[in-house]
């Protein structure tokens, strides 16, 4: 079991005064079945009139909170510890066909198959197109076992993909990521979750944290410093089994969930509504660090 | 209206077939709700029909028109989106009613309270655990890929039993007589308020055939309505409010009604605001607690921070404080998803599950493309088929397979494929036929009833009547709102003697007496506040007109160029609008005065015209319409034709002549019937505010006039203000400047002169309310006193000669530029203060995961 400690700081400064905001944070990790949280708390600044928790429709923790008196910014601070058990690697090769797993999941009535039939369909922010198809069937050949096939589709997104910060913002359509081939963790996500879509294969959106400090002699994940994201395919009898195309691996004990949902829209980390503000000026830090293993 | 003009004729046949049914063709392939066979007349119409006949055509067609006439005079419009001049579109209502039986109406309404029980549960369901999916009997995809469910109102909101509250349904009858649901409607049904007012004017243009054939009355409907409303209520401290999308919305006629037959405050998204976990009302008097939301506003809309992001149409957080029960939507935010047709392919099935029953309506026969079956039927049959999307999206509309071509065919099938979850397919309902009365016969239209009902402890209770509405045409197939049509009032003709009064509970409560009429929303106040400016400033540019028309149309126009093109632009600037008259060109403009005389009165699109002030204050008049009487709304109605259908100038000027009357009724209704709280004082406000600011420009432009047309010039000043006659009996010689300046502007018992208009606004500004005591003037009384003390430290003693230096005009000018300043920013002032409803809001960039 390992424990990391977790921090992750949100800063808007604006640049006229806001009589009242109200958000919706997406920011405390919640429990999984290798995964458990800790001592999680909100510190928010100014001290909100109206701070409430509750579970979503996905049984992440959502938080929604207002401050009602004029503020020049606003800073968020989640703070938590969670233990990891580590997965053991997934056996790619012994995963049953994709086309299998496509045509008995499309037909499971069972709570965690009609759970897992939600994440097959068009999301707001994904929308299956023949473009995706297109490019997911290059990896989808006849018979290969699914998560074989899901590697190697992760592997060309890592490889044919440029990591590209300025390339996209909040709102850039997934098929101008598509089209430039360029992005950030999120845009990556949703594109290897669109793919999956179109062949029939479930798959869900993780938002979350990478490790920001390894220990000696493995190798550093790049930029982990921000809030991460990857995907997570089901896969009958192994349940879902997460896949990271930024970083080109199996997560095993390096990412700490924060949330899932369909795409970014159902998981936002933090979001809101100001009166007034004129431009804000965000600033986001993260660390998440192993305490102890 | 003495009810002896409308006594029908004594019958004296004994068939009932008359010469309305001459002409009347009876389609073999539809029901027609009147006729059986050719010539052969329903029993229960027998009797209505003798009373057409009797009336006959001439008579009948006099009624339709005073259908027409006092729809328009009530104010009744419907709005088209695609109209692009945004007019708003005359509700048509036909003189013929639709006729059921009680017996039928009896099998129908059990139906109807059956199927609003059934959608009831299945929303429970779906917010909550969901075991219809869980158990087979809804496909999860149905309900997952449907933008009406709305996933953050899932679990946590607590939710009124039973789930909907309103439910309303498009009801058809098919050709072998059965009835079929066509829609649910299950978020914001409207319609109800149209059938209301439906009933009003149809019951008032055949009082006796109304009374003889003893109707079902609506208002047991409305009164369940409150008492279900106040009961969801979770204090009684709270108010209840309707909200609305606003004036652009396609029946906002029927939010003003309804909000005010219903007593309840009519609101917009900014109207409300989100503090504390509570929603609260913006008045002028502060933050007013709401408890009860009857939303017209569609749920994906009903909140920009966990909804649509980009929504204005309601206020950030209503979702959490729904959540927190502190407040009531009616009906629950996420019911949109029962409206979703795929759902009536599993109903039958879910009844005999959940309630052990069969289905009592039927719905049309709908295959949802979703299910490999129903898409291999679908596409088979295409033809056939009427194919709808799940959900309104803009872009794919509602078509009918056997009008397409086959390449659109194969293009629908291809769209149907590639996102089979979206569609459904649907049998075709050939409508059952009603007479309509047009041209001076009947003539049958396919019809399709919206039946509405509201939930009551005891379950539901069904409006005895409803919406119906016939196509456009004879042969059309699809009845909506946007394609035009016709309206008809539905009597369900009671068997037995209407006997429903004895059997209502109690009225909710008793009345309590109180003198205040609630807080003034702050939009209300906004709203008052300009329609007693716009009333002003459309009297004061009808009074500029006038006297400009008169001297054209007289002959003598020597002094025609200097004189009236500056009143022209007097009026021009005083409403800081540009007209055609100023600027470049002016003298050759003038010279072709008529035609741009017409423009200026006339054209809506021009700012400034009087016309386009005469709309502003139309649509102030209907914004503010819960707080003014009947008589001032229909007399605000009536003003909104003077100007139609002018074709000369002497008409011109005979229209103009009527707008004067008219405006001076509404000042004068405003005046006596509109009690003395905040409303009326922001009106009055607004309305002397205007006056002083019209008073002052006149003033002015005569005092910068030619030495030379000095006498014309004030004898127009007097005329444009109504004080002529003062004058006259006050002088009883020529008319002279000083005098003229002291009647106009320091002498405060002629309510014309602008230091009436102070005193009056003085003594309205000290009673406004303020948000916390304190002991020194508020800055609106500090600016009115300014301005008055202004005025009464004014010394014209010296303008009685008759002539003036330099001095005496820069005085002057500067006189009248510091009292309009002092004006103008007491407008601003008081929209500061008290209008702020509108505040700048913004979504925050979300933070997103950019890490690599």
């Amino acid at each position: 079991m390992i424990r990391y400690r977790v921090t992750h700081a949100t800063e808007y400064r604006y640049t006229a005064s806001v009589p009242q905001c109200q958000n919706e944070a997406h920011l405390l990790p919640r429990a999984t079945p290798r995964q458990k949280c800790e001592h999680g708390q909100l510190r928010i600044e100014p001290l909100p009139a109206v701070s409430q928790d509750r579970e979503d429709f996905f049984g992440n923790r959502v938080t929604y909170f207002t401050i009602q008196e004029p503020h020049a910014s606003l800073s968020v601070t989640a703070r938590s510890e969670v233990l990891i058990i580590p997965a053991a690697p997934p056996q790619l090769q012994a995963s049953p066909a994709w086309e299998e797993v496509r045509h008995s999941v499309s037909k499971d009535t069972s709570r965690a198959g009609i759970e897992a039939r939600q994440f097959l369909l068009d999301s707001p922010l994904v929308h299956s197109n023949t473009e995706l198809a297109a490019y997911a069937a290059t990896s989808f050949v006849p018979n290969r076992p699914l998560l074989e096939a899901v590697a190697d589709l992760v592997q060309r997104i890592y490889q044919e993909f440029t990591y590209e910060p300025e390339a996209t913002t909040v709102s850039t359509p997934l098929n101008e990521v598509i089209d430039h081939r360029q992005g950030v963790c999120q845009d990556f996500a949703h594109v290897a979750i669109g793919c999956l879509r179109t062949q029939g294969i479930a798959a869900r959106y993780v938002s979350g944290y990478l490790e920001t400090a390894v220990p000696d002699g493995q190798p550093q994940l790049m930029g982990a410093a921000a809030s991460h994201a990857w995907v997570s395919v089901y896969c009958p009898g192994q349940n879902w089994i997460d896949f990271d195309p930024t970083n080109n691996s199996i997560p095993t004990d390096q990412h700490i969930t924060v949330a899932w949902g369909r795409d970014y829209s159902d998981v936002t980390p933090l979001k809101g509504v100001v009166v007034g503000g004129g431009s804000p000026i965000l600033d986001v830090a993260v660390t998440a660090e192993r305490i102890s293993s | 209206m003495p009810e002896s003009t409308y006594a029908e004729a004594p019958f004296q046949r004994d068939t009932a077939r008359g010469d309305t049914l001459a002409h009347y063709p009876v389609l073999s392939a539809r029901f027609d709700e009147m006729c059986a066979s050719p010539g052969v007349v329903r029993p229960h119409w027998q009797y209505a029909l003798r009373a057409f006949d009797a009336l006959g055509p001439a008579e009948l067609s006099r009624r339709r028109d005073e259908v027409q006439q006092v729809l328009r005079e009530n104010g009744v419009t419907y709005n088209v989106y695609t109209d692009p001049q945004g007019r708003t579109r005359p509700w048509a209502l036909d003189v013929i009613p639709a006729l059921l039986t009680s017996q039928e109406w009896r099998t129908i309404e059990q139906g109807l309270i059956q199927r609003a029980e059934l959608l009831s549960l299945i929303g429970a369901d779906l917010y909550g655990s969901q075991q219809l999916i869980h158990d087979g009997l809804l496909p999860p995809e149905l309900i997952y890929t449907h933008p009406g469910f709305l996933r953050p109102c899932h679990g946590a909101l607590p939710t009124p039993a039973p789930y909907l509250c309103l439910y309303a349904a498009d009801l058809a009858r098919a050709p072998d007589g059965t009835i079929t649901v066509l829609d649910d409607r299950t978020q914001a049904p409207s319609g109800a308020g149209y059938a209301l007012e439906n009933r009003l004017v149809l019951s008032r243009i055949l009082p006796s055939l109304y009374r003889d054939a003893q109707v079902h009355r609506l208002s047991l409907f409305f009164r369940t309505l409150r008492s279900t409303l106040a009961a969801l209520a979770p204090s009684n401290q709270t108010r209840t409010t309707l909200l609305t999308p606003g004036p652009q919305n396609e029946t906002y006629f029927e939010h003003v009604y309804l909000a005010s037959y219903l007593d309840y405050t009519l609101v917009q998204g900014d109207d409300l605001t989100v503090r504390d976990g509570r929603l609260w009302l913006k008045t002028v008097g502060g933050l007013q607690q709401v408890g009860v939301v009857v939303r017209r506003v569609d749920d994906v809309f009903c909140d920009p921070l966990e909804l649509h992001r980009e929504s204005l149409l309601a206020p950030p957080g209503l979702l959490q404080a729904v959540r927190n029960n502190t407040v009531v939507v009616a009906n629950p935010l996420g019911s949109g998803v029962l409206e979703n047709p795929g759902l009536m392919a599993y109903l039958p099935q879910i009844a005999k599950v959940l309630l052990g029953q069969d289905l009592r309506l039927a719905s049309v026969p709908t295959w949802w493309c979703g299910d490999e079956q129903a898409l291999a039927y679908v596409v088979d049959h295409i033809e056939q088929l009427v194919i709808k999307p799940v959900f309104p999206h803009p872009g794919t509309a509602t078509v009918h397979g056997a009008r397409l071509s086959a390449q659109e065919r194969d293009t629908l099938i291809q769209n149907i494929r590639a996102r089979p979850h979206f569609f459904v397919g649907q049998e075709q309902v050939a409508l059952s036929t009603t007479p309509v009365f047009t041209g001076d016969h009947l003539e049958p239209r396919p019809m399709v009833l919206r039946s509405f009902l509201v939930s009551r402890d005891d379950g539901y209770v069904a409006m005895p009547g409803g919406l119906t509405r016939v196509t456009p045409d004879a042969d059309g197939w699809l009845v909506s709102g946007q394609a035009g049509g016709l309206s008809k009032d539905t009597w369900i003709l009671a068997s037995e003697p209407e006997n429903q009064f004895s059997l209502i509970p109690a009225p909710e409560h008793s009345v309590s007496i109180t003198r205040s009429g609630g807080e003034v929303p702050s939009r209300m106040a906004d709203n008052l506040f300009w329609l007693g400016r716009y009333v002003e400033r459309t009297a004061g540019g009808a009074r500029v007109f006038r006297e400009v028309l008169q001297r054209v149309l007289d002959t003598e126009t020597a002094r025609y160029d200097t004189s009236l093109s500056a009143f022209l632009s007097a009026h021009t600037h005083n409403t800081a609008t540009y007209l055609r008259f100023i600027g470049y060109g002016e003298r050759r403009r003038l010279t072709v005065a008529e035609k741009e005389l017409f423009a200026t009165i006339l054209d809506a699109d021009q700012p400034g015209s009087l016309r386009f002030h005469l709309n502003a204050l139309v649509h102030a008049g209907q914004a503010a319409r819960g707080r003014l009487s009947d008589d001032a709304w229909r007399a605000i109605n009536r003003l909104d034709h003077e100007l139609d259908q002018v074709r000369s100038l002497s008409e011109m000027l005979e229209s103009l002549e009527r707008l004067i009357i008219g405006l001076a009724a509404v000042n004068g209704l405003n005046t006596e019937s509109m009690a003395r709280g905040h409303g009326f004082r922001f009106m009055e406000i607004g309305r002397r505010l205007e006056r002083a600011l019209y008073t002052l420009s006149l003033l002015r432009t005569g005092c910068e006039l030619p030495y030379e047309t000095e006498k014309v010039v004030w004898e127009m000043v007097l005329a444009m203000t109504d004080s002529l006659m003062t004058y006259r009996r006050r002088y009883a010689s020529a008319v002279q400047a000083g005098a003229v300046l002291d009647l106009l502007l320091l002498d405060e018992s002629n309510p014309r002169s602008v230091g009436y208009q102070v005193v009056q606004i003085r003594d309205q500004v000290v009673g406004l309310p303020r948000k916390k005591p304190r002991p020194h003037r508020s800055a609106e009384e500090r600016i009115v006193l300014e301005a008055l003390t202004t005025l009464q430290v004014t010394d014209l003693e010296r303008y009685s000669t008759s002539t003036w230096d330099e001095d005496m005009y820069e005085t002057l000018s500067q006189l009248f530029a510091g009292l309009s300043t002092r004006l103008l920013s007491l407008s601003e002032t008081l929209s500061r203060d008290y209008f702020s409803h509108i505040e700048v809001q913004q979504q925050l960039t979300a933070t997103r995961s950019t890490s690599r």
